[in-house]
């Protein structure tokens, strides 16, 4: 009897031991779906300030793209019109089948539908004593009015172009412009990191967190709304009250695209192959803030945002 | 949020409802200082996503009280550390886990890296020592559930979020001094989690002081 327990005893404690060893074998899997990317870059505008790297940063991102299997198709500057990225997302990323992943790179101008926000940012580089509402957050085509303020790309529109036109729910959307913050959305979570980097950094992630805890019961009830939908993954350059910028001639990018670019390379953490769009933002934010907020005037600091959430998806290849 | 309010207060009247009969009998409740660490497992899931292991560690530090009244309060010493009946105990455990992100799918998906800390309010029992088979050392079985609160972090964003959890643990103390016990733990986590679930398990190294 003795030794049936003794038996008995061990095989509780190993069973579990056996499973939990057993969990850890399980690996990273190819990715075997179609992966197709819409990647737009706008240098020149027909009545707004010309930019020197957005082509640059869509020509990079589709090259690398194209590398890893991505089925890509770029738009550049006069292609880049409101109906001609509507119709690229129909005709193009219409076409990734349920369990495949559409990407969206955006480079160019971002800006606000309240166009005297938008000019007080012109004027002072700033937004902090600006007093009342920005509006929402919009991406700037080719043919955006500016007499009327009109023909942005607010998250809205592209949210509603997603359901008419996607069939897949894996979707990340990355944009490196003014703003971009705007289309970030958090989900279940709080964002420690501030909208206006120069004003909001404050302390550390740490000192930020514990900061966010103050309201605990929010995050609780953040956490209870949260359906679980598989909404995009959204990857922003900047928050959605401050600018982001073209970089140095020696990085021939935007600031932002130029470190997201050097993520394909460095920024696996855990060592998987892949380089996810967590990983990806998270290495980006960090040379951001280590290379050129630490450098530059507070003015023009800016950092990166992630959208929250459980699901992250794979942006990279080793 | 109600339902999880009621399980707290729940525990909390075990806890008071513990600690009279103690008070009344004059048997002196046992206080205990827990340290335990550990590997850490959680199968995560979210609708239309395939679900996924993430593993990690976690750590745990609590204190406990422990009064063999409520379930016999006549019953004469006869066990070996003095008791032969069960014991109540409750545990308020502070908890800090991280878990790395899950393999990655063949859609491309996988599940977020996150860490977190949390407190928990525990209730369960204790049995009588007892000799392990073959070896025969001295140990007693614990089995406790109950409840925690968790703030947590995806690892490397700025993204901070909180989810209630059921918690609970099967444990086997060897008791190497009358004050001393090293032990195995198997914690076990239930989490709602940003509209997902989260089920975690592992195993614990424990080292006890009463």
């Amino acid at each position: 009897m003795k030794t049936r327990k003794g038996k008995l005893a061990l095989a509780l404690v190993f069973f579990p031991l056996f499973f939990l060893i057993a969990s850890c074998s399980l690996g990273t899997a190819s990715i075997t779906t179609t992966r197709k990317a819409l990647l737009i870059g706008i240098n020149t505008y027909p009545t707004s300030r010309d930019l020197t790297y957005p082509v640059a940063d869509a020509n990079s991102m589709q090259a690398l793209l194209v590398a890893q299997g991505w089925d890509t198709e770029i738009l550049t500057d006069t292609q880049a019109t409101k109906s001609g990225i509507q119709a690229a997302i129909h005709d193009f990323l219409g076409g990734v089948p349920s369990d495949g992943t559409a990407l969206i790179y955006y480079s160019g101008h971002g800006t606000v539908s309240n166009p005297i926000a938008a000019s007080y940012q012109a004027d002072h580089g700033t937004l902090s004593t600006f007093s009342g509402s920005i509006g929402d957050a919009w991406l700037v085509p080719y043919d955006f009015d500016t007499t009327n303020w009109t023909g942005g790309i607010s998250a809205s529109d592209l949210s509603t172009w997603f359901e008419a036109d996607l069939l897949t729910k894996n979707v990340i959307v990355i944009a490196d412009s003014c703003f971009s913050g705007g289309f970030v959305p958090i989900s279940d979570s709080a964002d420690t990191i501030g909208q206006e980097y120069a004003v909001d950094s404050g302390g550390s992630v740490y000192s930020s967190s514990l900061a966010a805890l103050g309201s605990f019961g929010d995050l609780l009830a953040a956490n209870a709304a949260a359906k679980g939908t598989l909404s995009p993954v959204v990857i922003s350059a900047a928050g959605s009250r401050e600018s982001s910028y073209d970089g140095t001639p020696s990085q021939g990018h935007g600031v932002f695209t130029y470190y997201l670019l050097e993520s394909a390379t460095k920024g696996d953490a855990n060592g998987d192959g892949y380089v996810t769009c967590t990983e990806a933002y998270t290495y980006a934010a960090k040379a951001v803030n280590r290379a050129w907020n630490n450098s530059i005037g507070s003015s023009m600091e800016f950092y990166p945002h992630i959208s929250g959430g459980l699901r992250d998806l794979a942006l990279f290849k080793l | 949020m109600k339902q999880f309010s009621r399980v707290g207060f729940a525990f909390s009247a075990i806890l008071l409802l513990g600690l009279g009969p103690a008070a009344k009998s004059g048997a002196a409740p046992i206080f205990e200082v827990e340290a335990q660490a550990g590997p850490l497992f959680s199968l995560t899931g979210l609708p239309g996503m395939t679900p996924a292991i993430q593993s990690g560690w976690d750590a745990k530090l609590s204190v406990a009280i422990e009064t063999r009244d409520v379930f016999a309060p006549t019953i004469a010493a006869t066990g070996e550390d003095g008791f032969g009946a069960p014991a109540f105990s409750g545990r308020l455990q502070a908890d800090l886990f991280t878990l790395g992100q899950s393999p990655i799918q063949s859609d491309g998906n996988s599940y977020r890296a996150w860490q977190g800390m949390g407190l928990s309010l525990l209730g369960g029992i204790h049995s009588p020592s007892f000799r392990l088979p073959l070896a025969g050392i001295l140990a007693s079985a614990r089995l406790e559930a109950g409840g925690g609160l968790r703030a947590t972090k995806y690892t490397g964003t700025g993204l901070v979020s909180a989810n209630p959890a059921i918690v609970g643990q099967a444990g086997l103390d060897i008791h190497v001094s009358s004050k001393v016990a090293l032990g195995i733990s198997l914690p076990l986590e239930f989490a709602w989690k940003s509209g997902g679930t989260a089920l975690m398990f592992g195993v614990g190294a424990v080292i006890q002081y009463r």
